[in-house]
């Protein structure tokens, strides 16, 4: 339990750090902390995912511009909304459409804290948030042991 | 010998370029001489007239810490602050000299800077010779607003912006898109930036 919880807080910490360092610049259209939190989320029970949720959201909020703690809000619900849906749709298929709909919140939410509406961008935002997902879940499944099964 | 048939024409030439490099020098030099009497004259028109005189800038490199994590902010950590004279409101240049950005909170080794593209960027700017706008930040795009129609704007038209109390012109970029609406009051603008690099590391704060 204590290697499975230190290999979830350094994972979220590094992808935390990839987010504050933009080693591709503004190139790159994807938040990893927020992804991270959604695999979370996504393969271990709510009390760890709500924990982690609430820790990286105070630090991404920590480290951001605003004042508002924005980022502990949306993770928690993000958490809470992924467990949620877990627990009422079971299917294989429900992962897809949970990852999405949590993109989609994730999207409505942060345009409407900037009183803007991005388009261009959070297109942008979808498709390359989408192939980062896909290489978290590709790279971190094998090492958190969590079956492809329940992945795909 | 020394003089051969085939050298004597390069020499010429030399002499010619060195007289044309002569006149040239003394033009200029005529011209600096006009350009320091004219700067006097406008030195002592401004005081007579009790202008504020023109401040002279300084430059202040600084390199980026960190940006803001989230990809909705165009915020920046750099590594310079009230140590250094930052203060907010001082506005940030790229390696081209092209307008990237402004302070928005000092700390005494550190600054946060805003740059030209956060939603929440926004500066009055000038299009071509006689128009007068609000740039606003974007992340699909910047935008210039509040034109008025009698304005006249042209597709590439350099967007730029003086210094307060300087005679220096930063540029920022060139338009690309007109919406003109006459419905409405004012019309907007597209504009292309002029700095392009996505990754950024180093940037001049002008103090």
């Amino acid at each position: 339990m204590r290697e499975k919880n230190l290999k979830i807080f350094f994972t979220l910490l590094i992808l935390l750090l990839i987010d504050l360092l933009k080693p591709f610049g503004y190139s790159l259209f994807a938040e990893f902390t927020f992804l991270g939190i959604v695999f979370i989320a996504m393969n271990y029970p709510f009390r760890i995912a709500l924990i982690y949720s609430i820790i990286f959201g105070y630090l991404k909020d920590a480290a951001s511009t605003g004042n508002v703690s924005f980022s502990i809000f949306e993770f928690t619900c993000v958490a809470i909304f992924i467990h949620y849906f877990l627990h009422h749709f079971r299917k294989k298929e429900a992962k897809f459409f949970i990852f999405y709909g949590a993109l989609l919140f994730h999207l409505i939410a942060n345009n409407l804290y900037i009183h803007k509406t991005q388009v261009l961008f959070s297109i942008f935002f979808i498709i390359h948030s989408s192939v980062i997902f896909l290489l978290i879940n590709y790279i971190l499944s094998p090492w958190f042991k969590i079956p492809r099964a329940e992945n795909d | 010998m020394l003089f051969s048939d085939q050298r004597l024409p390069a020499i010429s030439q030399n002499s010619k370029r060195i007289e044309n490099l002569e006149k040239n020098n003394l033009l200029l030099s005529l011209e600096l001489k006009k350009l320091n009497i004219l700067e006097n004259e406008n030195n002592k028109l401004r005081k007579a007239l009790d202008f504020r005189t023109e401040k002279n800038i300084n430059i202040v490199g600084a390199d980026i810490i960190s940006f803001d994590p989230s990809s909705w902010r165009r915020v920046v950590l750099i590594n310079t602050g009230k140590n250094e004279g930052l203060k907010v409101g001082m506005y940030a240049i790229d390696y081209n000299g092209y307008l990237i950005g402004r302070i928005i909170a000092v700390k005494n080794n550190y600054s946060r800077l805003m740059l030209i593209d956060d939603p929440e960027f926004n500066l009055a700017v000038f299009i071509g010779n006689d128009a007068l706008g609000m740039l606003a930040g974007g992340l699909d795009s910047l935008k210039i607003l509040y034109i008025d129609h009698s304005d006249k704007i042209n597709l590439n038209d350099v967007v730029w912006f003086k210094i307060p109390l300087t005679a220096y012109p930063l540029y920022i970029g060139r338009v690309t898109k007109i919406n003109e609406n006459k419905e409405n009051l004012f019309f907007e603008v597209e504009v292309k930036s002029f700095n392009s690099n996505t990754l950024l590391n180093k940037v001049f704060i002008l103090k």
